[in-house]
């Protein structure tokens, strides 16, 4: 009996010092690491992508490249923006606004960009994320030169510069996916809407279901999981199966859609925009 | 005896349990704004885009930390990196493809930079997507941590009416 014990002991101190040693290797262990790897470069650990996210105002200035014209039916109405209750409701209409405005001021819509500002910014202090706007100094700024839409473009480089620093000093950083989401969709509806006979419109939403694969993995990191986002991560993994399935690339490697999957596609980015703008 | 056998396995888990717990604990926090600020403002006339600030844990061996850039036809794009939160160079290295892809080709790698440079800066030519690679190299400690700072610019165009 004290002979198994004995064992039993031996057996748990042993174990744990391997333990120990593995997890915080003493220097001699390291060295001798250090030279296999060093001899074997095949051995080199790899670790799971992170994918950065476009920027939204870059996706609205190459839309606008593409001939997109101004269609003031289009956009989310900023009146709506009190009926959103849910966090993540929130969230996505901030990325959703923050596209419409960016599509506003590209159009120089100057009215409409300051009243989707106005929608962001109570998007903002509703989610905690008042530190965005300060004191008021970015919205004065940006009416104050709403005329030179350069300037304003700058300023609103800065919102964004404000926002996803805000995210990673409050290790939020995951949440910049699902603005992010709210923004692609809109400027993908913005895209699907203005495509009648323009094929540079067409090419570019193609070119943006590049992005969908990252962004789905984006999303599934979330933390704090809504039915929403849920909801939109399925519905996006819907949408990337369709175009994965059925998409051709031509010779540089660039995506293709018979006129028929086009429309299909346009009609699934329709739904899941209706779902995220809807009250 | 069966005090001193019952001390041995108790001082035993704690050793187990401290180290694990260490480890875990590694991973950096990366909240500098200098450094962000700083590779903001080498992004020169390109507008900021994005940002990814990575922790980077100097582990037994070297490791690679990958991060894939969406870039679109035709935009040209400057890439900046920050590396003044290192305790010790890790390597940059830019591919066309993923390191779970077969023929991939390097087109930037700051292996030949001085050392002592921080700031990194690189624009391709074509615009696609891009696998930024880190490098890092072994821990000499036990407890070795940092942050590497990317920031993607672009040049802003559009359609004056």
């Amino acid at each position: 009996m004290k002979t198994n014990k004995l064992i039993i002991v031996a057996s748990i101190f042993s174990t744990s010092l391997i333990f120990a040693c593995a997890e915080a290797p003493k220097k001699e262990v390291e060295e001798e690491a250090i030279e296999v790897i060093e001899a074997d470069e095949e051995t080199v650990e790899e670790e799971t992508a992170e994918l950065m996210l476009p920027s939204p105002i870059q996706i609205a200035a190459m839309f606008n490249r593409s001939g997109l014209s101004y269609n003031a039916e289009l956009p989310n109405s900023p009146e709506f923006v009190s009926n959103y209750n849910t966090k993540s409701k929130k969230y996505l209409n901030f990325g959703v606004y923050s596209a419409d405005m960016a599509y506003a001021v590209l159009n120089e819509k100057q009215q409409a960009a300051i009243d989707y500002l106005a929608a962001i910014k109570t998007l903002s202090d509703e989610t905690g994320m008042e530190a965005i706007f300060g004191s008021g100094d970015l919205i004065n700024r940006f009416e104050k030169n709403i005329g030179t839409r350069d300037s304003v473009l700058r300023i609103l480089t800065e919102i964004k510069i404000k926002t996803d620093s805000y995210l990673q000093e409050n290790k939020e950083q995951s949440k910049s996916a699902v603005f992010f989401a709210g923004a692609w969709i809109e400027g993908m509806y913005l895209g699907i809407k203005s495509i009648d006979g323009n094929d540079m419109v067409k090419d570019r939403v193609l070119e943006q279901m590049n992005v969908v694969p990252g962004l789905i993995q984006a999303l599934n990191t979330q933390s704090d999981e809504s039915k929403e986002i849920a909801a939109l991560t399925t519905n996006l993994e819907e949408l990337n199966h369709f175009f994965t399935s059925n998409s051709t690339e031509d010779e540089d490697g660039y995506a293709m859609l018979s006129e028929e999957n086009m429309t299909t596609l346009s009609s699934k980015i329709n739904e899941i925009r209706t779902m995220i703008v809807s009250l | 005896m069966k005090k001193a056998l019952q001390f041995i396995a108790v001082l035993a888990l704690f050793t187990a349990i401290t180290a694990a717990g260490e480890r875990s604990s590694s991973t950096a926090t990366c909240v500098n704004k200098d450094a962000k600020l700083k590779a903001i403002d080498s992004l020169k006339t390109f507008f900021y885009a994005s940002s990814k600030i990575t922790s980077i844990d100097y582990t037994y061996r070297t490791s690679v930390k990958e991060v894939e850039v969406p870039l679109f036809k035709g935009e040209k794009y400057r890439m900046v990196f920050n590396r003044q939160d290192l305790p010790k160079n890790v390597e940059v290295e830019i591919y066309d493809k993923s390191w779970k892809e077969n023929g991939r080709t390097l087109l930037y790698s700051s292996k030949d930079q001085d050392p002592s440079t921080t700031i990194l800066s690189f624009e391709p030519k074509r615009a696609k997507n891009l696998f930024i690679n880190y490098k890092v190299p072994p821990a000499e400690g036990s407890k070795e941590t940092g942050c590497i700072v990317f920031v993607l610019g672009y040049q802003l165009t559009f359609i004056k009416n």
